[in-house]
Order: C-alpha cells, then sequence, then structure tokens
C-alpha cells in the first residue's frame, strides 16, 4: 500500500545521526517521516539506570541460558548485560553470516534512539592526518573533503550535544568547543606529569572527550556520576538522540516518528532517476507499505544502509541501488582494539576518588604524525585509566572470615592501565553481500560479511602492546603486565566504510556532500560514507557530516535542483 | 516512592545535591527478586551453605553473609545458571563437605563446633590451592576447585546485596565527581584492631 502523503523528506533510522538528520531538516522547514526499525523506549520504563544489582534475578551475572539462546552474538559487547540486553536486538531475529574463518561481531540495536542509547560517549574530531591518510599512502581513494570543510560542523554540533574535555592544542586531535573537563584522578595525574619529560611532550595524557554533560547545557543535566551510562540516563546527561535531537526534531511539529518501521528497500523511479521513497514493513503487524519522499536520508548504521541499498536492487541497478562504482558494501572498516598494558602504581594508598566518573583517560594518537614507523602505516591512541582494586580482588586472595572481610572494605592498589584504539585501512577484500540462502525474520535477506584484519593492523596492535607496557615502566609503574587481545572486526562496534564518499563517482559512492553520484537525492550520512577510519571514536564525525549534508541538501532543493 | 516521584527530584539538581546518602538511599522501593523458583537445596544442604557463608563473610560490626541473603542467591546459581557439569561438580563439593564433617566431628558441617568448620574451611581452601598451584598451564576449561568456587559465589552474593552495597559505602547517586580526595573520607572508620597482625589477606590484598 503506497501512502498518499509525500514528505520532505524520509530519515531512515533514529540514532546518532538519524536524530541529526531529523533535527537540521525540520529546523530548516522539512515536514520529515524517521522511519526506525525498533521499538519506542520511554526512559521512565525502560532506562534501568536506578536498578540495584540486587534487585536483579543473576545480580549482573546475566541469564546465561537465555542470552546463548538468543543473543549469543550481541552479549559479546560489554554493555550487553542484564541490565541493558533489551537495547540489543536479538540474534536469533536478526540473523547474519561470515565466511569461513572470517569471524564479525556485528553488534546492534533497534529501537528509537538506536545505539546512541548504549553508545561509548567519546568523542574526538579526525584532523587533516586522517583526511590526507589515503592520498598520502595510496590506500583507499582520497577523501572530497578536508579538515576546514568539516571543521564548523564539529562546532555546531559539539555546541549542541554537549563535549567535556580538555583543550590540548595537538595538531593530529583538534580540540573540540569544551564543556569543563572532568578530573583525572590523582594516579592518572601522576602518569600524566611522568610522561611528559621522557617523551618531550610526545605523549599527552588527558581525560577523556565525552559527550557527557559536566555542567547543566542546554535543557540537559549535568552528570551525577553513577557510572553505568549504558543503563540509560533518566537525567539524559549523556548524549543521545533519544535524549536530545529527537526531541528538538518533535518541537518543530513538523516530524513524524514512526517505529516498528522495518525498511525493506529503496524504490527507484526511473523516469526521474530519483529515490520516489522506500517500501517498509511493519514488524509487529508483517504488512508492508510504501512511503513517498522527495529527499532520502539513510541513517540506519554502516552495514544497515548498505544491506538496504544491496536489496534494492533493480534492472538499472542489478548490483545493488546507487552502485555504479562497485563500491556498496566494499571497504568495511572497523577500529582493532586491545594492545595495551597495566601496571600498578604505587604511593597514592591513602588516596580515593569520590563518585564513578563515566570516563577514561585519552593518550592522542603519537605514531606516523611526524615520521614514519618502519612495520605499519597509520596510527592508534590509548584509552583506559587508573582506579583502584574492588572487591573482586578478594578471588585472588588467601583466606576467609573477618580480617578477609575488612581487607575488601578498603579499594585494593592503584592500577594504571592503557588499552589501545588502531585505525583500519580500507580494503576492496572487506565486503557484505546479501546472503541467498538466509532470510531474518521478516524475511528480508541478511548480509553476509567478509571481513579480516591486515598485517597493517596487527603490526599496529602488536606496538600498542609494547608501548603501553614502555611507557608504565617509565614512570616507575609496578608488575607491569602487557597484553594482546584477538578481538574479532566488528567487536570495537566503529564499523564504516560500506559508502564511501570520494571525488571519482567511478571509485566512489557517495560525492563531497553524502550525496549519490547516481540518485541525486539520496544521501547517506551514517558511518557507511567514511573514506577512511582514522583511530578516534568516529560518532561525532558522523553527526557532523549529517549536519552538513542536511545544510547542502536543503539548500539543492531551494535551488530547484532536487 | 513511586519512580515517577524519583524523577521529579532528579530533575532538581539543587536538592539533589542537598540529600544525605541515607536520604538518597530511602527514595527507592527496590524490587527484589524472589529467591529459587523452587526449593533446590535440601534444608541440610541449606544449613551446610549458610554456615561456610557466615565463615568466609562473618557478621562483626556489620552483617554477615547469611544474613545479606548470600544462600538463595547460591540457590539461584546453581540452579538456574550453571550448566550441568558445574551443577554437579558444585554438588558433589557440598556433599563432601558434610561427609566430611560425619567423618571428622560426628555430625554434619552445620553442627560442627565452629573451631572444627573453621579447621575444616582452611583444609579445603589449602587443597583448592594447591590444586591451583599444580595447574601450570592453566586450562579456562579447568574447573576452580570447590573452596574457589564457594567462596567467589559468597563474594558476588555477599557485595551485590543491599547489605553488602551498605558495606563498601556504595552511593547510587554521588552527585559530583573528585579525582582525588583523602581516603579516609569516603571509608568508614577502621575497626580498632587495624590492620590485623600479619594478616595472609593483607598481602593478598596488594596483588589486586
Amino acid at each position: 500500500m503506497v501512502r498518499q502523503e509525500r514528505y520532505d523528506a524520509i530519515v531512515v533510522g533514529s540514532g546518532i545521526t538519524g536524530g541529526w538528520a531529523a533535527k537540521e531538516l525540520t529546523e530548516r522547514g522539512m515536514r520529515i517521516l524517521v522511519l526506525e526499525a525498533g521499538r519506542p523506549i520511554d526512559p521512565e520504563l525502560d532506562y534501568v539506570m536506578l536498578k540495584q544489582p540486587y534487585e536483579l534475578r543473576f545480580r549482573g551475572r546475566r541469564d546465561r541460558t537465555r542470552q546463548e539462546r538468543e543473543r549469543p552474538i550481541q552479549r559479546t559487547c560489554y554493555a550487553c548485560d542484564e541490565w541493558s540486553e533489551q537495547f540489543f536486538v536479538r540474534d536469533d531475529l536478526n540473523p547474519y553470516t561470515t565466511a569461513e574463518g572470517k569471524p564479525f561481531s556485528w553488534i546492534r540495536s533497534r529501537q528509537v534512539g538506536g545505539r546512541s542509547i548504549v553508545w561509548g560517549r567519546q568523542v574526538y574530531r579526525l584532523s587533516d592526518l586522517d583526511f590526507e591518510a589515503n592520498a598520502r599512502d595510496g590506500h583507499g581513494v582520497d577523501w572530497p573533503i578536508r579538515y576546514t570543510d568539516l571543521a564548523p560542523w564539529y562546532d555546531h554540533v559539539e555546541r549542541f550535544i554537549g563535549v567535556s574535555g580538555r583543550a590540548e592544542g595537538l595538531a593530529q586531535l583538534p580540540d573540540s568547543r569544551f564543556l569543563a573537563p572532568m578530573e583525572l584522578n590523582c594516579a592518572e595525574q601522576l602518569v600524566r606529569e611522568r610522561l611528559m619529560r621522557p617523551y618531550e611532550g610526545d605523549r599527552v595524557l588527558t581525560i577523556g572527550r565525552c559527550a557527557i554533560l559536566s555542567e547543566d547545557h542546554r535543557d540537559r543535566q549535568a552528570c551525577h556520576y553513577c557510572g553505568t551510562c549504558e543503563r540509560g540516563c533518566t537525567t539524559h546527561s549523556y548524549f543521545s538522540s533519544l535524549a536530545a535531537t529527537l526531541p528538538a526534531a518533535a518541537a518543530t511539529g513538523r516530524m513524524t516518528l514512526r517505529p516498528h518501521s522495518i525498511v525493506h528497500s529503496v524504490v527507484h523511479d526511473p523516469a526521474t532517476g530519483r529515490a520516489a521513497g522506500v517500501r517498509v514493513i511493519d514488524a509487529e503487524t508483517g504488512d508492508t507499505m510504501e512511503f513517498r519522499g522527495r529527499l532520502l536520508f539513510m541513517c540506519a548504521s554502516a552495514l544497515e544502509s548498505a544491506r538496504i541499498l544491496l536489496n534494492s536492487a533493480n534492472e538499472r541497478w542489478p548490483d545493488g541501488l546507487a552502485n555504479s562504482s562497485g563500491q556498496l558494501g566494499r571497504n568495511l572498516m572497523d577500529h582493532t582494539m586491545g594492545g595495551g598494558a597495566s601496571g600498578l602504581i604505587d604511593g597514592l594508598e591513602d588516596k580515593w576518588v569520590y563518585g564513578r566518573r563515566p570516563n577514561g583517560i585519552y593518550l592522542p594518537r603519537f605514531r606516523n604524525v611526524t615520521d614514519q614507523h618502519p612495520d605499519f602505516l597509520r596510527g592508534y591512541a590509548y584509552q583506559g585509566g587508573a582506579s583502584r582494586a574492588g572487591w573482586g580482588r578478594g578471588n585472588a586472595m588467601s583466606g576467609f572470615g573477618a580480617d578477609f572481610k575488612h581487607a575488601l572494605r578498603e579499594p585494593g592498589p592503584w592500577r594504571m592501565r592503557f588499552y589501545g584504539f588502531g585505525e583500519c585501512l580500507p580494503r576492496e577484500s572487506n565486503y557484505v553481500t546479501l546472503d541467498p540462502n538466509q532470510v531474518d525474520a521478516w524475511g528480508i535477506p541478511a548480509l553476509q560479511i567478509h571481513c579480516q584484519w591486515s598485517e597493517n593492523e596487527r603490526a599496529a596492535l602488536k606496538d600498542m602492546s609494547i608501548q603501553a607496557a614502555e611507557m608504565l615502566e617509565t614512570v616507575g609503574a609496578r608488575d607491569v603486565e602487557s597484553f594482546k587481545e584477538d578481538n574479532p572486526p566488528g567487536l570495537t562496534i566503529h564499523e564504516m566504510g560500506t559508502a564511501r564518499m570520494g571525488r571519482d563517482p567511478d571509485t566512489s559512492v557517495l560525492n563531497g556532500w553524502n550525496q549519490s553520484w547516481d540518485v541525486p537525492n539520496l544521501f547517506i550520512t551514517d558511518g557507511a560514507c567514511m573514506t577512511s577510519s582514522g583511530n578516534q571514536n568516529p560518532s561525532l564525525t558522523y553527526m557532523a557530516l549529517t549536519a552538513r549534508a542536511v545544510d547542502h541538501a536543503v539548500k539543492l532543493v531551494g535551488d530547484g535542483e532536487l | 516512592m513511586e519512580r515517577r516521584e524519583l524523577f521529579r527530584i532528579l530533575g532538581a539538581s539543587a536538592a539533589l545535591a542537598g540529600l544525605s546518602p541515607a536520604q538518597l538511599a530511602a527514595l527507592w522501593t527496590s524490587e527484589r527478586p524472589s529467591s529459587a523458583r523452587r526449593a533446590f537445596f535440601s534444608a541440610e544442604q541449606r544449613a551446610a551453605v549458610d554456615a561456610m557463608a557466615d565463615l568466609i563473610i562473618p557478621e562483626t560490626d556489620t552483617p554477615g553473609a547469611s544474613a545479606a541473603g548470600v544462600t538463595d542467591f547460591i540457590e539461584v546459581i546453581v540452579s538456574e545458571w550453571y550448566d550441568s557439569d558445574d551443577r554437579a561438580l558444585f554438588m558433589r563439593g557440598l556433599d563432601h563437605v558434610d561427609e566430611h564433617a560425619m567423618a571428622l566431628t560426628g555430625v554434619r558441617f552445620a553442627r560442627s563446633s565452629t573451631e572444627a568448620q573453621t579447621a575444616m574451611l582452611s583444609g579445603l581452601q589449602a587443597e583448592g590451592a594447591a590444586l591451583v598451584e599444580a595447574e601450570l598451564n592453566p586450562d579456562e576449561d579447568t574447573p576452580p576447585p570447590f573452596f574457589h568456587r564457594f567462596r567467589g559465589l559468597v563474594l558476588h552474593g555477599y557485595y551485590t546485596s543491599e547489605i553488602g552495597q551498605q558495606e563498601l559505602m556504595f552511593l547510587r547517586l554521588p552527585g559530583r565527581f573528585e579525582g582525588c580526595v583523602d581516603l579516609e573520607s569516603v571509608t568508614r572508620p577502621r575497626p580498632e584492631s587495624w590492620p590485623p597482625e600479619g594478616a595472609e589477606s593483607r598481602q593478598g590484598g596488594t596483588r589486586g
């Protein structure tokens, strides 16, 4: 059934980019439809911020047997726990396949607010070190934009979402518009100071830059430091689309938001060469319907947007809509994670923290900034932090009884930990297709994901581990232990690149405005658009690109071009 | 207090900052999960779990493990969370405790004297520690010795209970973050006997 009403724009997805598309479009006078595959979320009912472990049947150990049945993949994400598993999809209803020997963890949410409800909240700008990276070393294609193109949009987004952090003046990691920084704790401050001289200012340990309010901001309240954001924040102190952009869009009176609306495919009008709208399956009733719009914004996540376009193949576009370049679904990237080290910091036994800071440290990229490492291209950065051990250390102690109990009242030693996140090179050989033999619970073809790390990522991961240990030795940490985890791609949940931007329609899916070269009223502004990955957490860049793309699209409408 | 009411209070940060921890704690009406869906432990097994849990986390100036409902938690984990292999291992270990007590003292573990209980638990710990020590090539699939498995459940059950959170002076809504404060200002006063003379646990504590 084709709905008669034609919207100025349809936005597919209500997560971190869908929310921004909704806000920016409606504030420019557009009447829009936001389609969300999942259920509505009511913070008062669905957020479990206040739920204590003793209110849970398994006290935070998760319902093991049910998770193994319903969420065998999602449960590998730290945030998919006994409190928050409701914010992740059921794998049994949402299957995907991988190639033999190439595991990939696709961590997904379907709900109003998308993954912005459970995201890690870390926000970092890319710099020209990143935008010029592909052109410099020849991997992938050149970004069609540079830092100056995006800087005003970073400003625009940051002013709205609220970013706490500390300005450090580093060229490779431009400062954001910051609210007050959260404090480093005693041990982190000590490590920061002790790194400065030996590394001549090259290793700057700073407080994490995060979309969590350190002070009241607009109509949202400062963080109360309960420490477990992924359970949902009833005071909206961390940014999510549900907390901020969707309410702003709703306030215009020009947004219709339809939950339980799974976009099956894009409807292409051969007469105009444009997207006419989208075909939708109602997740509750199974009914199919079509919605019409002048503009179409794909904000469903890198893999889901690619899947929808691949599933929109027709006679004109046999390999997927808007895929004359053949690059749709290719160049899938995620960040590596898990090279690092930890060690004990002595001398602060009489100090502790007050409150639970939902944020760690950041040590920005220092590799391949001014020189070239012999073993790998690009770079990595560390997150992590220092903390004192809690009651869990009792498991490694000897003893029981009153003294044992009283010892566990006090915090254990300070441990400082560096945990690296590394850049992934774009490669055509990391790609997704539709699996001809697998459909999801609504009959939509499932993705088959082919993705693996290369030697470059592995070499950087190794260096993360070595450098983290060396820095800890340098600052005088004791019992330093390095580690190198073997995480599958996907698990960092920074998947991107499946509809890259570029300068040439023959080698890219999108132009410099996130606009399809082939279907001019189609914009893709989620992680699919990324031409390279940087090593920074990418959501801030997705948001800035979305706002910039909307501004351009609305101008094109005004100019009569769309 | 209704959740809705709580949100109203949370909506005013000034009000939040002005509340004492005790006042904040009073704002919650906590829902408690039921104990195991059906009784899994026999009365004798329950008594042994109670007794061992209280030896590990005894009542001192604060309540101990059994008062915190640790036995109910262990029953849920063993009966609903463990797979059949882990369940069988746990129950065999638990039954062994009573058999051992019968052989040694003529009565079940729960009825033995505190001295005898402590000696038996120390023996179990030493036995387990030797097993861990011998496991030079630690295989993740090797189940932990009974003592270590049991103590791990007691710790988890205790410190995630309401009593355990009070023991740790856990604040649900700290309201602010300070990165470096004096330890004394955020922990309870130490007992007069602190630090315990030559306590084994103290050494272990620095291992983190």
